[in-house]
């Protein structure tokens, strides 16, 4: 894995990451990614299949509303909030 | 006598008889607290209004007979689980200064009980770590060494009762977290079966691997501890009921063949000693074949990554926390997070990103979770040969500050024994079980015992034969 590509995965993960972070990680990740390339021994393509019919099973309940007291608690821990909202940027530009 | 050092059944009689305060008991804590924690950073703050409240309400409920085996009982929490209006950060900037708006099911069921929280034990950063160097406040020293490390991710949990700070604590282990610290520390840890313990109000990792556990001294406090929290929970869809067989153990399996190699000779004789005391104790050992134990690392560094890049897409500096502005929101995005996360958190993100990416997700992800059922199967059948596993908990004792930071992968590989338990949902618990010299200190080694699912009774039995108080 080159710089740019690294820079790419970066992109994609929405994370600002300089010039050294990305050499040391493109080291980096050729050799763990060479480690975890294990798995292609050990499963074949046609074997690859995600089953698991007889362990999991859907897990139901009513949806029920209960109150929060003082939501006004989880407003104030966004970084930024007014009038008991949270505040983002604008997304859109006209 | 030292308050410190005694079980909680012991400290729950005296408590019952007056011949000890809850004020008296806490305050012995306190003071190993005030002498240490500058040191050995075990916890990142101490909140001492929060606990003075709880002291008076476990106190009422004593003197109103109310009283339960945990009340008045200190219990140190790390800094991923959330109570009610106290700080809490992951131990990462992203968090800083953040406050919990509500309690975590296990701390509802340990408020219940009166139980003395101790919180924001270090931890490495969203419990991204094997050693707590990766927490963004500093590393927790070991009780043994202080130029190495206390384990991780749950490193200061462990430390917490090793250097009696509390009487027992809970960690979370999504890989290896409680056990590898509790090994490296010398106390008892638990990784439960994943679903027996709620994981509502635990700050998410990978959540179809992470499950809350107990920290304590003894085997017993350990189980006093674990029956404290479990349980089904209508927040957590994946808790499910606990049923025990209440067989007998007599057949313990070893899977000499994933020992061959990559094992720190001394730890080795140390796990054969262990082994011969089992055979004492009357326990018949097999040696058991389990191959998919060989891939369960690369099994687990696929999965685990591909799910902490979804659930880390929740810190935006939009929610929660802090936030570093740029020129838009996209920008502001990028900067929250490149400058708030750390370096192992970045990493995880971005091999997550990978593995799910177009035209890797087939090769990676999918293959990963074949491998993951392959090794459920795998237990299943050895499982009806013997009643129990045995493993080492770590391939070498606790290793020095600073010495494997910079290679990932050599951390990530530290985990091997630890892992399979994880990616199979199974329990397994970490005893103190010998130790090795390093530079004329006898470091702590832990032996793991591992059971199969809902069955962590006979890990409680097996263990309070084995351990020697």
């Amino acid at each position: 894995m080159n710089n740019e590509d690294i820079k790419h995965l970066a992109t994609l993960s929405r994370l600002a990451i300089t010039d050294e972070e990305a050499t040391q990680f493109s080291k980096e990740f050729d050799e763990i990614v060479g480690y975890v390339n294990k798995i292609k021994e050990v499963v074949s393509d046609s074997d690859s299949q995600i089953i698991e019919s007889n362990e999991v099973k859907n897990v139901l309940r009513e949806d029920i509303v209960s109150s929060y007291e003082n939501p006004e608690t989880i407003i104030n821990e966004a970084p930024d909030h007014q009038n008991n909202f949270v505040k983002v940027k604008k997304i859109l530009n006209q | 006598m030292d308050h410190t050092k005694q079980t909680i059944e012991s400290l729950n009689t005296k408590l019952i008889s007056k011949e000890l305060s809850v004020q008296d008991i806490v305050d012995a804590f306190l003071s190993s607290i005030s002498q240490n924690n500058k040191e050995a950073n075990v916890f990142l703050k101490i909140h001492e209004d929060f606990i003075a409240d709880q002291i008076k309400h476990a106190q009422a409920m004593i003197d109103d007979g109310k009283a339960t085996l945990l009340t008045g009982i200190p219990i140190a929490i790390k800094d991923n689980i959330l109570i009610k209006g106290q700080e809490v950060s992951a131990a990462s900037k992203i968090l800083e200064g953040y406050h919990a708006t509500y309690d975590a099911t296990v701390i509802t069921k340990l408020k219940e009980e009166g139980a003395v929280l101790i919180p924001r034990a270090n931890m490495d950063e969203f419990a991204m770590g094997a050693s707590t160097e990766f927490s963004a406040f500093g590393v927790t020293k070991n009780p043994h060494d202080s130029d190495r490390v206390a384990g991780g991710s749950s490193g200061g949990s462990a430390a917490a009762v090793a250097y009696d700070m509390s009487v027992a604590s809970l960690g979370s282990d999504t890989g290896g977290s409680i056990r590898q610290p509790a090994a490296f520390c010398g106390v008892v840890g638990l990784k439960p079966t994943y679903g027996s313990v709620s994981r509502n109000g635990l700050i998410a990792m990978a959540s179809s691997f992470d499950v809350i556990g107990p920290i304590a001294k003894t085997v017993r406090d350990t189980q006093i501890l674990f029956d404290a929290i479990k349980g089904i929970d209508p927040l957590d869809q994946t808790t499910c009921e606990q049923e025990y067989s209440k067989k007998e153990v007599k057949k313990i399996g070893v899977p000499y063949h994933f020992l061959k190699s990559g094992i720190d000779p001394d730890v080795l004789e140390v796990f054969n000693s262990n082994i011969k005391r089992l055979e004492n104790l009357g326990y018949e050992i097999v040696d058991i074949e389990l191959p998919s134990f060989e891939y369960a690392l690369s099994i687990y560094y696929i999965l685990v990554p591909a799910e902490v890049s979804s659930n880390m897409s929740r810190f935006d500096g939009v929610k929660f926390g802090k936030k570093v502005l740029g020129a838009d929101l996209t920008e502001d995005y990028f900067k929250t997070r490149g400058e708030l996360l750390g370096t192992e958190v970045k990493r995880r993100i971005m091999l997550g990103t990978y593995v799910l990416s177009a035209g890797y997700s087939d090769e990676f992800y999918r293959k990963a979770w074949t491998a993951r059922s392959t090794m459920k199967k795998e237990l299943k059948e050895v499982f009806e040969k013997v009643d129990i596993i045995a493993m080492p908990v770590t391939p070498t004792p606790a290793f020095k500050i600073g010495e494997m930071t910079s290679d990932p992968l050599a951390m990530y590989l530290a985990d091997i024994f630890t892992v399979s338990a994880n990616v199979a949902g199974i329990p397994a618990i970490s005893i103190p079980s010998g130790t090795v010299k390093r530079n004329e200190k006898d470091l702590p080694i832990g032996l793991q015992l591992l059971a199969p699912w809902h069955e962590e009774e006979l890990l409680f039995n097996v263990g309070q034969k084995f351990e020697i108080l």
